[in-house]
């Protein structure tokens, strides 16, 4: 892990070879793959080999807790209350046992956003959760095929009313310039062929319904392919182009490594990488977090953590849990309301989360969570200490710094926040929370 | 811990953080700087009347036999409209509207439409919003100057602010940046917490890094702070000042004033009031709709320019559509299509456009005189000094707003 | 403090302080002798009985014994603050060899009074057993030189012990606590503290007894309970304490409110004194705040009190399985016409014309707001009872108790055409989202026998629930819309079925005054265990919100919710009621525990 070595194209996505994490290295795996973690899940994770950590994060297992979410799930949509719905997925984030998959769920609803403002059922927008979260490790085609075919993205981009005498481009537009190709990889003439395939795919009945009297038979021309009929053929076509695997790879590559523009060759590796695995995403993300590049400067602290890894960090850091309906709201007024993604783009995330209010709204929420009744820890909220092993102030400054940062505070820094903390509480119990709060007022605190 | 914060304000520590962040626009611009307010420093404020505003009830042609004869109960009376000329006055609620385009602070825009009008309110309101006649409408006619001013050089952190409750509007979204929505002023203030507050006082700027995230959030945070600080010496915040009426809309703008005067930075602020579709009992609906408005936005200016800067901002007051010619037959009145707009500010003409023919209709609807978008590329290329051709597609017409 | 003191008042803490700090005696604030101690000039009296022997009762009941069992208060219990408190407790208990309700009862077997002259003096006065009084001058002798030890050495303040007219007393900081005749005076100050031993001592001087506002308060207290000792009594010169309690008088800003609440907010706002009486057993709880009627605004007020002022709400309709009735007397026509003149805020107001537009809007404009309001005499009632469901349509995921509202029609022959459009404009708006795909269509069906007509619209079995948007989505089928009319009465309810049981019903009654010449206004009555039972059938979905609530797991989601359920079942009724009479507004509040709650071990 030479930082100072700027890494080939080739020895980027190469396996990292180390025996086991360091500390550091783990909390950076659980951030990025995840969340986040505590600091007994994070020294645990240090003394088995990075195989075996990685593996543990991409299970999909959980029968347990599904049963848990599907009982709030009916009660949400018994009343068709779509407003509960980010405050259903958060409490997923928070308390799944597989949180790599609740995030790369997450990735996914943002890459094909789609809002409850518009859909308006709380039932579209859970079939759709459920349908992504089902596909979300397999194979891109198939997934794109189901979101193709989605009622909640039916709705969203206008396909339910794509006739055959009257077809409607828009999600033929977004399919290749925002989910598949991105802009420049295609001409209008390709978006009005390929909205000519989608023709007929409608909703009855609040289900995907393919209706043949609506649907252009005549052959369409996509992407240099004159043998287009349906709308499954175009997708899979769209699919293999090269411009879908570098437009996958970049967007896998901002989620999940930096937010910072990449060297275009360590992209186009990725891309390969992608294709090598037919576009199958869970070899990918093992592939990403077993990488040299994903250990290395390239990484580390190069992202600003969204509004929801903020939050959700927080808590699982500290075996906590907050209250979902709470936070839904503290952190849809920082820009990111799940379930409500702002425009069809998505989130832009990186820095185009901060802004002087939700800079302001960050420092909050971190003493809000902390300070709100029913933010609960596991076990006792006046064990933390123990729990954690933090006696004194340096030691509940030192160890924000190892589940937290990503870069170590300068000496300077540490004293005063442990000035602070000495300062702010002589209660031993309460010396993590309160290095929390104000470390949150650290620029760096932002970084994951 | 805040008469810390306070404390902080004052002391050396403060200039520090002036001092190093002066390549961030707008926050730091000294009140004294003030005097002539080139284009790049204008403000526009938008107030969205939803759910479609009765123009004819707004500006009333009370000189018309076809209004009285149209609004059987409904209209408002000749001696009780709040005259402009011979055939058209304001509402009586409208006194604060009056008395500013008296004094040549307020322009009445007549008949402001589109081609082919859509009465449903989210089909019109999204063509508004966009400034497209036609779907997809992904982007709003501000967001994407938002767009294009974020890709520029020195980007503006906060190009625009929404305060209120419901989500952005459209208006305001771009696809590559995030606008804040705001609830309240409390949303700028900081916890009262006493690890955050003694940290903050404690750790102030901190060098750069030359690691770009690291120096875009520290930058980001100082500004954040002054800002905050700055929030805090202007007024008792949570107070709706004297001089406003005690209404929602009036604490909203009573806000923004509050923004304004201390550079916040927000070249756009965004706002809104209804619900304006008054299908029934319209009367005294409209009436408290008219008055919480002309009240607010009188007020509004009127602080604006005891902070000496009535000539820096301009609102402008416009509804998805109007209301049809003939009332319906429960004392209220449906979907129409072109209504008066307002724009308030510094020196303007009395109005533009001319008022809708009230006999010759299409669909016993009125016609419009005035395409919403020149309204917008006239907002744009006169007001924001922002070519109007880039964000609106096409170049449309102007009108003589600015002289 | 007064609403700290009820912020407190469920919690064990404020019982344990009271218990410690302020004591018990024998009477009303009426009878006490204590007043004729009390300087004139203090504001608040407040007198205390029994209290030892009631905390023994209580702490023995079922009820009591389950709360303590609770893992909630476990957790509580094994926070400091109160793992200290119990340490006091103990320490108290040991120090006197009895135990703490024992104890109180000793001290304060003749009741105890506590007063407040201006805005923080405090003194306490009580008549213990004579070895209670006894030992309690002992404890703070042994003390006090214990303390004066210390301070030879350190030089600091602590207990000390002085005289005051010969008789022995303590001090702590300025605090003074005096013993004579056989009285136990505590005061915050020392001045305050003299000028009561002084009429312990037989110093003529005037006190609180020869003024004429605690003569009143002391006669209204009596007016409102028939009981001789109740467990408090507080009078209150409301006039002199206005200025420190900072009422806040948004009054006129929210109609709501206003509706609910104007007659009492009214009272607090020019009411010059007040009395509150509460009593506590092992079987209820029962609190009385009563003021003297002052006849300003009764035009203002007509719509709250009628023309006469003391008009009452109808006797209660006797419905099986009632989660809740409430019934007012209430001139919502009346109210919604002088708005302007009781609605002082402007923008309010323009809420109200809002309403009136968008709501006149929803009725389809043939009728307005203002024109069904018109319609309603004022003796209302609103019932929820156990939830009912449409027979075919099977149970919806979320059981909401069937509720509806009955009173008399003003104008019949005009109101009832008025009221039959709206409730049609209203279904056909339904119809309209149902036909969108949202949930199945209303059919409306009209029955009519003799002077009675039920409208109510039943959900139309479409046998395919995929033919909709969100077949999940099944709240619809605990509604039945119904409109019915029974001469001059009418109903609106969310079920059909309950409009018929409440025309079944035997007819309500007009109200009756009581024993004192007070009418019930207001009466709001919620049955506990029946609430217990509704919340059973929606256990799951209680437990899914709170789990959306509160990020707890499911396990513990769902013993929050079943201890709620349970906790609930202990009480019989709770009841909330503003009674009017000519010369007095009295808001009472009583709970009644079940008896097996009630049962002592």
């Amino acid at each position: 892990m030479n930082a100072h070595l700027r890494l080939s194209a080739e020895d980027a996505w190469s396996p990292i070879e180390l025996d086991h994490l360091t500390l550091a290295g783990a909390a950076h795996l659980f951030r990025r793959a995840g969340f986040g973690a505590n600091l007994s899940e994070l020294t645990a994770a240090t003394k088995l080999p990075l195989t075996e950590v990685v593996e543990g994060l991409l299970t999909t297992t959980g029968a347990e807790f599904e049963q848990q979410s599907q009982i709030m799930k009916t009660v949400i949509q018994a009343g068709n209350l779509p407003v509960h719905l980010p405050a259903w997925w958060l409490y997923r984030f928070m308390q799944s046992p597989c949180q790599a998959w609740e995030k790369l769920v997450l990735f996914w609803h943002g890459h094909f956003a789609t809002s409850a403002a518009k859909v308006n059922s709380a039932l579209m927008m859970l079939t759709q959760n459920e349908t992504i979260r089902r596909a979300a490790y397999g194979p891109f085609e198939s997934l794109v095929l189901e979101i193709s075919r989605d009622p909640a993205m039916l709705i969203y981009l206008d396909s339910a009313t794509n006739r055959r005498n009257n077809p409607n481009e828009n999600y033929a537009r977004e399919l290749l310039e925002l989910f598949c190709l991105g802009l420049g990889n295609y001409s209008e003439i390709d978006i009005r062929e390929l909205a000519r395939a989608f023709t007929g795919w409608e909703i009855q009945s609040g289900r995907f319904a393919f209706n043949q009297f609506q649907h252009d038979p005549t052959l369409k021309r996509l992407l240099g392919n004159a043998n287009i009929e349906s709308g499954e053929q175009a997708v899979a076509w769209i699919v293999q182009q090269p411009a879908a695997a570098k437009f996958i790879a970049q967007k896998l590559y901002r989620f999940y490594v930096s937010d910072l523009t990449p060297d275009p060759e360590v992209l186009q590796s990725l891309a390969a990488i992608l294709r090598e695995n037919k576009f199958e995403i869970r070899p990918t993300l093992r592939t990403m977090f077993t990488s040299r590049i994903f250990f290395s400067k390239t990484a580390y602290g190069q992202k600003i953590r969204s509004p929801v890894e903020l939050a959700i960090g927080l808590l699982r850091c500290l075996s906590a849990t907050a209250s979902p309906v709470q936070l839904a709201s503290n952190l849809s007024g920082l820009g990111q309301s799940v379930f409500y993604p702002p425009n069809v783009k998505g989130w832009d995330g990186g820095k185009r989360w901060i802004n002087s209010a939700t800079m302001i709204g960050r420092i909050n929420l971190i003493a809000e969570i902390l300070n709100h009744k029913e933010t609960r820890f596991v076990g006792d909220k006046n064990r933390l200490d123990q729990r954690f092993d933090v006696d004194d102030a340096e030691s509940a400054v030192r160890h924000v710094e190892s589940v937290w940062l990503s870069q170590p505070l300068d000496d300077e820094q540490r004293k005063k926040l442990t000035d602070i903390v000495d300062k702010t509480t002589a209660r031993r119990e309460s010396r993590l929370l309160c290095a929390f709060k104000s470390a949150a007022t650290l620029a760096e605190f932002q970084l994951g | 811990m805040s008469i810390n914060r306070r404390k902080f304000l004052a002391g050396t520590a403060t200039a520090a953080v002036v001092a190093s962040t002066a390549s961030v626009p707008r926050i730091w611009a000294s009140a004294s700087h003030r005097a002539a307010f080139a284009a790049a420093d204008r403000i526009l404020v938008v107030i969205q009347l939803s759910g479609g505003n009765d123009g004819l009830n707004t500006v009333i042609p009370f000189g018309d036999d076809a209004y009285h004869r149209n609004r059987f109960s409904t209209r408002i009376d000749k001696k009780s409209v709040l005259k402009i000329d011979d055939y058209i006055g304001w509402h009586p609620s409208l006194r604060g509207f009056s008395e500013m385009q008296q004094s040549g602070n307020l322009c009445i825009v007549n008949g402001v439409g589109y081609p082919n009008p859509n009465r449903s309110h989210f089909e019109s309101m999204d063509i508004w919003h966009s400034a497209l006649l036609a779907p997809p409408h992904r982007t709003g006619w501000v967001g994407r100057w938002f767009d294009e001013q974020a890709g520029g050089k020195k980007p503006n952190p906060v190009p625009g602010l929404h305060i209120g409750d419901e989500p952005l509007p459209l208006a305001m979204s771009g696809l590559n940046i995030m606008v804040p929505s705001l609830k309240s002023i409390e949303s700028l203030q900081l916890a009262s917490d006493d690890a955050v507050g003694s940290t903050i006082d404690a750790i102030g700027q901190a060098p750069d890094t030359k690691q770009d995230l690291v120096d875009f959030l520290r930058q980001s945070r100082n500004t954040a702070l002054a800002a905050s600080r700055r929030l805090e010496a202007v007024a008792d915040a949570n107070e709706i000042p004297k001089g406003y009426p005690r209404t929602e809309l009036a604490r909203k703008l009573a806000f923004v004033a509050k923004l304004i005067a201390i550079d916040f930075g927000p070249r756009v602020y965004y706002v809104t009031l209804g619900s304006f579709d008054t299908h029934s009992q319209q009367s005294e609906a409209h009436a408290a709709l008219l008055s919480e408005l002309g009240g607010a936005v009188a007020a509004f200016h009127k602080d604006l320019a005891a902070q000496g800067q009535s000539d820096q901002v301009l609102s402008v007051c416009f509804s998805e559509f109007g209301r049809r010619v003939k009332e319906n037959g429960s004392a209220g009145t449906d979907h129409g299509t072109a209504a008066p707009l307002f724009i308030a500010g510094q020196s303007l003409p009395t109005s533009l456009g001319k008022y809708p023919s009230l006999t010759e209709l299409v669909d016993g609807d009125l016609v419009f005189n005035v395409d919403f978008r020149s309204v917008y590329a006239t907002l744009l290329d006169q007001w924001l000094g922002i070519d109007s051709q880039t964000i609106l597609g096409v170049k449309h017409e102007t009108l003589r707003l600015i002289s | 403090m007064f609403r700290a003191m009820i912020r407190g008042a469920s919690s064990f803490a404020f019982v344990f302080t009271a218990l410690v700090s302020y004591h018990a005696t024998a009477q009303t604030a009426a009878d006490n002798i204590a007043a004729r101690f009390l300087p004139a000039d203090v504001s608040i009296v407040v007198s205390v009985n029994d209290l030892g022997q009631r905390w023994n009762d209580i702490s023995q009941t079922a009820l009591v014994r389950r709360l303590f069992e609770l893992p909630q208060i476990k957790v509580a219990m094994a926070d400091k603050k109160f793992r200290d408190l119990l340490i006091g407790q103990k320490f108290v208990e040991e120090l006197f060899g009895r135990p703490l309700g024992d104890l109180v009862q000793d001290f304060t077997q003749n009741g105890a009074t506590f007063a407040l002259k201006g805005e923080k003096d405090i003194v306490l006065l009580f008549q213990p057993t004579a070895d209670a009084f006894g030992r309690l001058k002992q404890t703070l002798k042994e003390f006090a030189s214990a303390a004066a030890l210390g301070n030879a050495n350190k030089g600091k303040g602590g207990l000390f012990a002085t005289t005051y007219r010969d008789n022995e007393a303590f001090g702590l900081d300025k605090a003074r606590i005096g013993f004579a005749n056989g009285w136990v005076v505590a005061s915050s100050t020392s001045d305050l503290g003299k000028t009561v031993i002084d009429r312990v001592l037989g110093d003529k001087a005037k006190s609180i007894a020869d003024e004429s506002w605690f003569r009143n308060a002391t006669e209204l207290a009596r007016s409102v309970t028939s009981v001789n000792r109740p467990a408090i009594a507080a009078l209150l010169n409301i006039e002199k304490l206005r200025p420190g309690l900072k009422i806040q008088n948004d009054r006129g800003t929210d109609p709501g409110k206003e509706l609910l609440f104007g007659g009492i907010l009214e009272a607090v706002g020019i009411a010059p004194i007040a009395a509150v009486v509460g009593d506590i057993n092992a079987e209820a709880v029962t609190v009385r705040i009563a003021t003297p009627r002052t006849k300003a605004n009764v035009e203002k007020l007509e719509y709250f009190f009628g023309a006469g002022q003391t008009a009452s709400a109808p006797q209660q309709i006797d419905l099986p399985n009632r989660v809740l009735s409430a019934r007012w007397h209430r001139d919502v026509g009346l109210f919604w016409k002088m708005a302007p003149q009781i609605i002082s805020d402007e923008n309010a107001l323009a809420g109200i014309a809002k309403a009136e537009s968008d709501i006149s809007t929803l009725l389809g404009g043939m009728v307005t707001v203002s024109d069904v309001f018109e319609f309603l005499g004022p003796d209302l009632e609103l019932v929820a009872v156990r939830p009912m469901r449409q027979t075919a349509e099977g149970k919806s995921t979320m059981q909401i108790p069937a509720f509806g509202i009955t009173g008399k029609l003003r104008n019949t022959a005009k109101a009832q055409p008025a009221l039959r459009l709206a409730f049609q404009q209203v279904i056909s708006f339904a119809n309209l989202n149902a036909g969108a795909g949202k949930y199945p269509p209303l059919e409306v069906m009209a029955e009519r026998e003799a002077d009675t007509t039920i409208i109510s619209g039943s959900y139309i079995q479409m046998g395919d629930e995929t033919m909709y948007d969100n077949p999940a989505a099944d709240l619809y089928k605990n509604f039945s819309p119904t409109l019915g009319f029974k001469g001059d009465r009418f109903v609106l309810a969310s079920h059909r079925d309950l409009a018929t049981q409440i025309f079944t019903a035997s007819e309500a009654k007009p109200g009756v005054a009581n024993s004192q010449g007070h009418v019930d206004n207001t009466i709001i009555e919620l049955w506990p265990a029946e609430l217990s039972l509704v919340g059973k059938l929606n256990r799951e979905p209680l437990i899914a919100q709170r789990m959306l609530a509160t990020g707890l797991s499911q396990s513990a989601a769902t013993n929050e919710v079943d201890t709620v359920l349970e906790l609930l079942k202990f009480f019989e009724t709770a009841r909330l009621r503003l009674l009017a009479g000519d010369d007095a507004l009295v808001l009472e509040f009583d709970t009644r525990l079940s008896g097996a709650a009630a049962q002592s071990k």
